[in-house]
This record gives C-alpha cells, structure tokens and sequence, in this order.
C-alpha cells in the first residue's frame, strides 16, 4: 500500500455511506506521512471524535496540520461556502450578490444535486495545482450510489450549458436577461411551467438563470480540469465498500463504471468484515469450565463464529468476481470504533500488512 | 398514514421499512412499500412474489417519473408533456435542481390525504426513504418552496404537502440507528431537526441491538478472553447510546441483531417483532 500511495498524487475513496470512508481515508493519510509522504486528507462530515483527533473541529477551518503527526494535514470540506466562494472566484461583486439574494440560489443551491460533490472536487483541483502536496486523499461525500460521485459534475455541467441558460435568459448587456428569447416551442412549454408552478417561480427562475449565465465560462473551463485530473495516471480511486451482499454487488458495478470511464481502481477495501476476535488465538482457561455462565458465553461464541464461516462463502464469491483485476483487502471490525490517532494508527498498520501478504 | 423510514446509510433502513410493511400487510391493511430512487433493492431481496400476499404492494418512484404523471394530471395532454420533457433544458433542470423531484415524490406520497391525482389503492404507505443528509431534502423541497414561492399553484401545493407532512395523525417519521456512535448522533441530529422544522416527534428505532445472554458483569469474569473482551465493550457501547436516545424522550423501538446475512430472512423475522409492537 505505501508504494501504491507513493506512487500518486491524488487518492480517491469512494463508496456509500456507512461503510467508513472516512476513517479510511484518514488510516491511509497517516498511513502515507508516516512514511515521509506530505500528505493532505480532504473530508466532508467527519464523525465528532475523528474530527477532533485530525484537529479539525470546525467547518472552513483550512487545511490543518494533524497534531502528533507530521506531514499529515486535514481539512473539512464545507459545500455550501465552497460553492460561494467559487461564485466569488467567478464573477464580479455585483452579480455576485445578485445571486446570492435569489431565494431559489438560496433554496436549491445547497441541496443542488450533485454541488457537494462538484465543491470537493473544486477544492481537490484548487489544491493539486498549488502543489503543496505530495498526496492528496479525498474522501467523498456520501452517496446512494458509488457511481453518484463520478457522474455529478456532468450533472451540474449540463445546468450550466448554453443552451439552458440561454433558454431562460440572455446575460445582460445583451438584451437584458429579463427578456426571454423564444425558440421554436419554448413559449408552449414556459406555459406549461408556468401553469404548473406559478410566474413568481418563473421569475426567479429567470433571474437565477441570469445570473449564473455570468459563471458558465469558468463551469466549462472547471470541469474540464477536474475530469483530466480524475483521468490523470496519478489518480487512483479506492473503493471502500462494507460487508453485504447488496453492498458487494454495488462494488462490482462501480468497477465497471470506472472501468467504462477510463479511471484507475486500485483497490478494494471491505471494511468491517470480521471482527478481530475471529481470526484471533485466544485461549479458554481451563478455571472457567467450571462456571455455567462460561456455557452459555461459548454456545454465543459458537453462533457467532458460524455466522463469519458463512459470510466467507458469499466473500469468496466476490473475491473470484473482483480480485482477479484488483487487490481486495478486508479488514475486521475492530472492537473499539476508529475514533482517535491511536485508532487511526492501527487501522494503518494493519492495511500495510494485510496489503503486503495479499496474494 | 404515511410511514417515512430514514436514518443513515447502512444502519438497515430498507430491512426495517420491508419489516413495518410486512407486519401492517400480515395485520389485514393493504400496503405499500415505496423505494425511491433509480434502483431497486427490494428487487433482489423477495426474489419470488411478495411474501405478505396480496396486502403488500411493492413501488419504486422515480423523483422523475412521478414529476411526469403530476403533468400529466395538471396539464391533462400528453403532447404537451412530452414537449416539456424532450426539452434538453428541463431535462437539465429536472437532473440538477433536486427539489422539483423531491416535490413531486413527498406530493405523491401525501396525494391521499390530500385528495389530489389518482388514488392510491392502500390504506398505509410505508416509504423508505432517503438517508439522512438527503431525507432532509426531502421535506426541504415542499418547506422550502412554501416559503420561496409566496404565490401560485407551486407555493400552494408545496405548502399543502407540509401540512400533511407536519400531521401526526397522518404522517409518522422513523429514525433508524445502530448502537454505533455516528449513526446514533446522526439520527439523533435529524430528529431534532424533524421536531424543529416539522413538528413532528419521530420514532426511534434501534436496530442491531445485540441480545447477549450473559450481562456485562457476568462477562466480566472471563476478561482477557479476546470473544469476551469484545463482547464487554460492544454490550457497554450500545448501552452508552441506548441511554443518549432515551435522553430524548422521543419513543425508542429495539429491533434486534440476527445472526443472517440474508435480507429476506432478516425481514421475515424482524417483521413478527414489529407486528408486537418491537420489542
């Protein structure tokens, strides 16, 4: 896995939710600048604790230096003032403040399908071209879906495209962007929108489409460098998946996905797969036979080690699917949740050496 | 009613939402489980036909789809629709602009008490819904278009949808957690926001709750033991936040953890527990 880390610029953990990207992400941070790498992690919604140990409690707090270990930085993402500050990057003051007053900005802005995401990968452009970094590591905002992550910029792209700004409006200066052009069939369809919505939803609609016509140049010019970026040869994504059948299925789609895409997977981690316990030697003293509750706590023991052997079955399956053209790791479920440095650590340690002994 | 399942992603809300259909169906209500969204999970879980029988209905809304059958029903001519859907710019907007899909899905999920579009053949829907960044998006949509848009069918409407939203005798929220810290302080945090922007006090479900036959004192006595190690901190764990939900004052189900991977099993077990009303 070091070399794997030292070998890009740029890592990406992708996966859905509740599968502990996070942590993952930050496990691979300290794993990197533990062995000399300077490395930043990018997060969105860190759980309080492992907020805390990365040193970063607030929101648009900058990038930090992680303390107790050196060379590792992290930084919380915040969507919405990344967004923001994007517009202000973009466009002047006044259209800037246009925009932010419109209450459809305001509503939809923030909740805009796919702007978490575009804002991570904004902030991951803006940092890689500083070249601060030796590596970047981007834990990405939750989705329903792996594959969600990879196809939001288009999403957001295509709201900006000419042609639907201009179909609401023209920029100003032109002939003002409360004058609609009409095309072949657009008054029909405004007037369907219109009866269905009402013309002061019309009329913001308008002016936010106004206002954003002023960003769509450096849209455009965005999303072309976060696309040749993700398509770069030192971009690696790493999906971090949990241990489920419904879960594992959506690992295999996301490889062909990014296999479709022309994107490099690197690796696969099934977090939480057995707990530590398990692959343990803990020995029974031979003083506790004599306790009944000692009975009952094997007949559990029992029930749970059955249910694990079961579980390799279905992982088996999985892993002749995937891990012909992809190292799989899995990791257990450690007894306390990743939460402090100590955690992270040790989550580090052991991918380096399940990594290494991986076939 | 209306039945919302949420919670965050992997604490098994789909599991729960299947089971509190399943249990309704079983009591003679007809039912319908509703997933949102491009895929269908339920799909590959009941593999055969619905094991409930003829009282559980099984529908995937697409935010989408539905927002053409509102046209539809607004504008009654189909040319028309197709013109403002073939149109590459509301195809655009539709993709981008979440809240008129989320519109259209929380409007179709309270067309009955609403009286509005075609009737819903059931007596209880059962939604499982988004998790929770975008569940809150969910009601969002309808809150906050209520509010953007003072004036016109789409402010109207908006504001009808929160009102049966915000009805306690017709719509009831459940917060799905798992004893592990995030997803107990996440579920925790919507539920406030729930009871903040919505009025309503949602129901907690604790999934996944481990029933041990031996007590944390009992195990005590074979530390070292990596098994028994592991047991004493996840039994201490789950009680920590067993006790920050209650904290809450909010009404607490416990479902428990079983010992299979197999969602069918999982719902056909978990459903008999509900149908008790949980544990």
């Amino acid at each position: 896995m070091i070399e794997l880390l030292k070998k890009h610029k740029i890592i990406i953990c992708a996966g859905t939710g509740g599968v502990g990207k996070t942590s993952m992400s930050a496990s691979l941070g300290v794993l990197a600048a533990q062995n000399g790498i300077k490395t930043l992690v990018l997060t969105i919604d860190p759980a309080h604790r492992l907020a805390q140990a990365l040193g970063i409690q607030t929101k648009s707090g900058g990038e930090v230096q992680v303390p107790g270990i050196p060379n590792l930085s992290a930084e919380m993402i915040d969507p919405r003032m990344e967004f923001d500050n994007f517009v202000l990057g973009a466009v002047d003051n006044v259209v800037a403040k246009g925009l932010f007053e419109n209450r459809l900005y305001q509503q939809l802005v923030g909740n805009l399908n796919g702007s978490q995401e575009f804002t991570s990968l904004v902030k991951l452009l803006s940092i890689a071209q500083s070249n601060r970094y030796d590596l970047i590591i981007l834990d990405t905002p939750p989705t329903q879906n792996a594959v969600d992550f990879l196809k939001a910029p288009e999403r957001i792209y295509a709201l900006f495209q000419d042609s639907v700004i201009g179909w609401f409006a023209k920029p100003a200066g032109e002939e003002g962007w409360i004058k609609r052009t009409f095309h072949r069939g657009t008054s029909l369809v405004t007037g369907a929108l219109e009866k269905v919505t009402g013309s002061v939803f019309i009329a913001e609609l308008k002016d936010f489409f106004g206002h954003i016509s002023f960003l769509k140049e450096k849209i455009a010019l965005v999303s072309k460098q976060t696309s040749d970026l993700m398509h770069d040869k030192n971009t690696g994504f790493v999906l971090v998946t949990g241990f489920d059948e419904t879960k594992l299925k959506e690992a295999l789609e996301f490889q062909q996905d990014l296999t479709d895409e022309k994107l490099f997977l690197r690796g696969v981690i099934v977090n939480r797969w057995f707990p530590e316990w398990s692959t343990t030697e803990s020995r029974w003293l031979p003083e506790w036979e004599k306790d009944p509750d000692f009975k009952e706590l094997k007949v559990f023991y029992e029930r749970f080690s059955g249910f694990f052997a079961r579980r390799q079955e279905a992982y088996d399956k999985f892993a002749g699917q995937i891990g012909k053209t992809v190292p799989v790791l899995k990791l257990p479920d450690f007894k306390n949740n990743v939460q402090g440095l100590e955690d992270l650590k040790n989550v580090a340690k052991t991918i380096e050496e399940k990594w290494k002994s991986l076939p | 009613m209306i039945h919302l399942v949420t919670g965050k992603g992997g604490v098994g809300k789909s599991t729960v939402a299947a089971s509190l259909a399943w249990s309704l169906a079983a009591k003679g209500k007809r039912t319908l489980l509703v997933e949102l969204g491009e895929r269908s999970y339920f799909r590959h879980v009941f593999s055969g036909e619905l094991p409930a029988g003829k009282n559980l209905t099984l529908e995937r809304w697409q935010g989408e789809v539905v927002l053409r059958e509102y046209l539809l029903h607004l504008l009654k001519i189909e040319r028309m629709v197709k013109l403002f859907f073939d149109n590459k710019v509301m195809r655009a907007l539709v993709q981008a602009a979440p809240a008129l899909k989320e519109l259209a899905l929380t409007g179709k999920i309270t067309s009955g008490p609403r009286h509005i579009g075609p009737t819903l053949p059931c007596d209880e829907i059962v939604v499982d819904a988004y998790a929770t960044g975008h569940f809150r998006a969910l009601w969002r949509a309808p809150v906050g278009l209520a509010e953007a848009i003072p004036f016109g069918p789409m402010g109207e409407q908006s504001r009808a949808i929160v009102r049966v939203l915000r009805d306690p005798a017709l719509t009831k929220i459940y917060v799905t957690m798992i004893p592990e810290e995030l997803p107990v302080t996440e579920g925790l945090e919507l539920s406030r926001d729930i009871e903040k922007e919505l009025g309503q006090k949602a129901t907690l479900v604790l999934n996944r709750w481990l029933d041990c036959p031996l007590d944390q004192k009992q195990i005590e006595k074979f530390k070292g033991h990596d098994f028994a190690d592991y047991l004493a901190t996840l039994l201490a764990r789950q009680s920590t936040l067993r006790a920050s939900a209650e904290s809450t004052g909010l009404p607490l189900k416990v479902l428990p953890w079983l010992f299979a991977d197999n969602a069918e099993e999982k719902i056909r077990s978990l459903s008999a527990l509900v149908g008790q009303g949980f544990v």
